[in-house]
């Protein structure tokens, strides 16, 4: 009905998605120069909180890890999904995963599994799914987690 | 430092029946008639024009169809040249124009300061959006998260740390106190609303799909009432404390007031590397609990001189923490607390008297503001069928968005 996105904020620019497209496809993080200290988003351009050093080098987080708490959505909440996740309708497992580095990675989503079969504390790994559409209307990719099957 | 003091407070209803042309109303004219309120409050007179500054605060960025917003505000109040500092931090955000405004009276910057806290609710955003700028917006909002399912995930870590039983019937009581509270509050939102639920025992003997599963009866979500968003203002007028008798003969006085931060994301606030947070995870809400510590210190009081709290409870998991974090109820007894009735009229700790953010109404930008005015006719004992019965101190906690940082008011009547 419309040409124009109704929206201009739900759609993030394809120049951000392009930035995050290390820790989207890799799962790479941040570890202080200084203190070692290990981050969770990136902190490029950012400052350590723990001894406040500005010096960082990136760190690829194991793919593999534990799920710590779960929430598949269709338990509870039927609400209006954000702008540009329409497409996966009440269906989305929210999750938080715990890596061996001590680090959460979280909030983050399951995938792949029936939301009965999810169980804090199993083990699951990062695979790579169709995300949302960046502004000049490709789709990106994005981490998700799915179970480890023995 | 000089002592700093409330000479008048100021707000808009949030009952069905005032909220019934919100859509007639801008959030410009919100803010008017609860500073023209606070102004008209301040009992011995206050022209105006004698306000000499204006702090400000509303939901978040983007949330009204305006930016740069100080001088907006500064021109629909009709106080030009009067600068006004505005500010954003979700719900916590008037305990933060608080803090600010504070601190300007009390170095002897300025002798009057106007507080005004609002929101306006989609005028621009639909509702899943403007949840969403209520976190880590670069990672939350970009991966698809929003304010509810975060808030999901913490409730899943509540069960697991306090129990799913006995949270779920903790909210249960809650609720039903909300309504109590509320039908006593004229301005309150669920004002002449009959509680729907008739006995804690009748949602409790549903809670599980069946006996011993542990998954939660949809039927049990969909019977209980939840906490509804609206819109509006409140306002203060802050002076100092030892000129407060020639505005008021009512003051009450600010004794200690914080602001503290945590990580805004959720998994950074389960390992934040610094001595203060690293005994936290996400479900502890450590700024509440550092916020409050700082502002009982500055205040020279323990919590034992507590006699009501107003305090962030729109959700499921936040009553339990910010009742915690006042140090009231006895370490680890929170949900015990609640259950045992201690936080109604005639309990230990009253709280949300005014139906709280549940029962008066969640309004993001104002919603500590709401509690700020709250705790100030309580003090002068204006309260009619809510008034408890002690009312010389009062801890004010506030929570933003994804927990991630508190601000709290210690307030004292003398």
């Amino acid at each position: 009905m419309f040409p124009e996105p109704l929206y201009r904020h739900g759609v993030y620019r394809t120049t951000k998605q392009w930035r995050h497209r290390k820790e989207r496809y890799r799962l790479m993080g941040s570890r202080c120069k200084n203190c070692g200290q290990l981050w969770w988003p990136s902190r490029e351009g950012k400052v350590c909180g723990k001894c406040c050093s500005r010096s960082f080098e990136e760190y690829e987080f194991s793919h593999e890890g534990e799920l710590f708490v779960n929430f598949p959505e269709e338990k509870r909440y039927m609400i209006p999904p954000l702008q540009g996740f329409e497409v996966y309708g009440d269906t989305r497992i929210y999750a938080m995963v715990k890596l061996p580095e001590g680090i959460y990675i979280g909030p983050t989503e399951i995938v792949d599994c029936k939301p009965e079969q999810v169980k804090n504390g199993m083990k699951v790994k990062m695979v790579t799914r169709k995300f949302r559409r960046e502004s000049n209307g490709n789709w990106s990719y994005s981490f998700m987690w799915t179970p480890v099957s023995d | 430092m000089r002592r700093v003091a409330i000479a008048g407070v100021g707000i808009t209803p949030r009952s069905n029946a005032y909220l019934a042309d919100a859509d007639r109303k801008s959030w410009k004219q919100y803010v008017v008639e609860s500073c023209y309120n606070a102004i008209e409050n301040v009992s011995k007179g206050l022209d105006p024009k004698d306000i000499q500054y204006v702090v400000a605060n509303y939901h978040g960025e983007a949330t009204v169809e305006a930016g740069g917003i100080g001088p907006v505000i500064s021109d629909t109040l009709g106080l030009h040249p009067v600068g006004v500092t505005a500010l954003c931090a979700n719900c916590t955000g008037a305990g933060v124009s608080a803090h600010d405004a504070y601190g300007l009276v009390a170095s002897g910057l300025y002798d009057r300061v106007l507080v005004v806290g609002f929101d306006k609710r989609w005028d621009m955003l639909r509702f899943a959006d403007k949840r969403a700028i209520g976190g880590d917006v670069e990672y939350d909002c970009y991966m698809g998260f929003d304010h509810i399912q975060l808030q999901a995930l913490l409730q899943e870590m509540a069960y697991r740390k306090y129990g799913k039983e006995k949270i779920l019937e903790a909210l249960v009581t809650y609720r039903i106190q909300m309504y109590d509270y509320a039908n006593r509050n004229p301005n309150a939102n669920l004002y002449g609303v009959p509680c729907p639920i008739k006995s804690k025992e009748e949602l409790m003997d549903i809670w599980e799909l069946e006996p011993g599963s542990g998954e939660i009866n949809p039927d049990f979500w969909k019977r209980l009432p939840g906490a509804k968003p609206v819109e509006g203002a409140s306002a203060f007028v802050l002076v100092p404390g030892d000129e407060a008798r020639q505005y008021t003969d009512k003051p009450i006085y600010i004794d200690g007031i914080s602001y503290r931060c945590n990580s805004h994301l959720l998994s950074s606030q389960m390992y934040y590397p610094v001595p203060e947070l690293v005994g936290y995870d996400a479900v502890d809400f450590a700024a509440p609990r550092l916020a409050v510590s700082e502002a009982y210190k500055m205040a020279k009081i323990g919590p034992e001189e507590v006699d009501f709290s107003e305090v962030f409870e729109s959700h499921i998991t936040s009553i339990i923490p910010t009742l915690e974090a006042t140090q009231v109820p006895p370490e680890g007894k929170t949900v015990d607390f609640i259950l045992n009735g201690e936080t109604g009229l005639d309990g230990r700790l009253p709280t949300g008297t005014d139906g709280g953010r549940g029962g008066f109404g969640v309004t993001s930008g104002s919603n500590q503001s709401d509690g700020i005015y709250e705790a100030v006719v309580q003090m002068r004992e204006e309260a009619a069928g809510r008034q408890v019965p002690k009312a010389d101190v009062c801890v004010v906690v506030g929570m933003q968005g994804e927990m991630a940082s508190s601000a709290v008011l210690v307030l004292r009547r003398n």
